[in-house]
């Protein structure tokens, strides 16, 4: 446990459903489903993006680098033997890139082979951006987004506006949203924060 | 972990959600990718085809022996195979380098591009008009690979 946050393996976080989707619509993919493809860049192109810009890579960088590991993901998809595991592989792809671009900047441009690049990652003080702490937690709130997603309208709304939004709606905002008083809002939101915390357990 | 503790780990880690979505035109070159794949014959079955290089042209280039001379602002080289040309341009934009570029053939229009040197990979696609570019370019040696038609046509060790 570290800033409050547990850091161990998805922070308890299991989500095997969202795992299982993420796997049908990967199966789809490799079968040459355009929709299933869409559906998998619209899942995760938020959680790719995330990490070069959690780097502090400029706007055009982040977006090559989501390029790249997209590209890769294409031209991978068929050597990629465990789909369950898609979202680690993403994850590991996107940060190789963006170290690959921070190397760069600080004017290291000698080349070296997989192993090498994956020690001087790993190397990185626990308060890069690129530390596995850090990721871990992308990865978190990629599935808790995720989750979110697949609750019934009226929870995914309130815990939206309450959480997920750039400012905190007030629950008279909530309430006026989902048509229901104000004094209803706490027992929704505490309902719907027990159907996520359920969701994510399973 | 019991479940109110989840439930405030979830919170915490919700209100700490400060990420954003990709732009627009990335997530839709994304999904495009996939259909330039579907649509091309695997990578495997891609004949390379190493472009010669035909003409390489050095605005300001300076004279031999020229005191003061500076190096070339802008260079333009054209490259062949038997079934594409393809235009590069290089530009020096204050300390690094744009590299712009136009492929002529058949099937040419938003196909990948890879801009290779020793510190990795850059990617991008040609537009409607099969042109491409590559902002911000370090000094270094690299290679261009496009896919034209059912080839993927190899640009090698350009000087930048």
């Amino acid at each position: 446990m570290k800033d409050g946050i547990d850091h161990s393996k998805a922070g308890g976080l299991i989500a095997s459903n969202i795992a299982a989707a993420d796997a049908a619509l990967f199966e789809a993919c490799k079968k040459g489903d355009e929709a299933a493809w869409d559906s998998l860049v619209d899942r995760y192109q938020r959680l790719i993006y995330a990490i070069p810009r959690r780097a502090g890579l400029s706007e055009e960088q982040c977006a090559d680098v989501f390029q790249e590991v997209f590209l890769t993901f294409v031209q991978k998809i068929d050597e990629i033997e465990q789909p369950e595991r898609i979202r680690s592989w993403l994850v590991s792809t996107a940060k190789f890139k963006t170290w690959g671009v921070i190397r760069t900047r600080k004017g290291i441009y000698s080349a070296i082979g997989e192993e090498e690049y994956e020690t001087e990652i790993q190397n990185l003080a626990d308060s890069s951006p690129l530390a596995e702490s850090v990721l871990i937690e992308l990865e978190q709130q990629h599935l808790i987004r995720r989750a979110v997603n697949d609750l019934d309208e009226r929870c995914r709304k309130i815990l939206s506006m309450i959480y997920l939004a750039d400012t905190a709606a007030s629950y008279a905002t909530v309430a006026e949203a989902i048509g229901v008083g104000e004094t209803s809002i706490s027992p929704l939101r505490s309902r719907c924060l027990k159907k996520l915390e359920k969701m994510l357990s399973n | 972990m019991n479940s109110e503790e989840r439930i405030q780990h979830i919170i915490k880690l919700m209100e700490a959600d400060d990420s954003i979505d990709a732009p627009a035109d990335s997530v839709k070159w994304a999904k495009n990718i996939f259909r330039t794949r579907a649509a091309e014959p695997k990578r495997s079955v891609l004949r390379r085809i190493v472009a010669m290089l035909q003409a390489d042209l050095a605005g300001n280039k300076p004279v031999f022996g020229e005191r003061s001379a500076t190096a070339a602002a802008e260079r333009q080289m054209l490259y062949r195979t038997d079934n594409a040309a393809v235009d590069i341009r290089v530009k020096l934009t204050g300390k690094s380098k744009k590299l712009s570029g136009q492929v002529i053939g058949e099937d040419c229009e938003n196909a990948p591009v890879r801009l290779i040197g020793d510190s990795g990979e850059r990617v991008t696609t040609t537009d409607e008009n099969a042109a491409f570019e590559f902002e911000r370019i370090a000094g270094g040696t690299y290679d261009i690979a496009l896919i034209v038609g059912d080839e993927e046509v190899v640009i090698e060790k350009i000087e930048l």
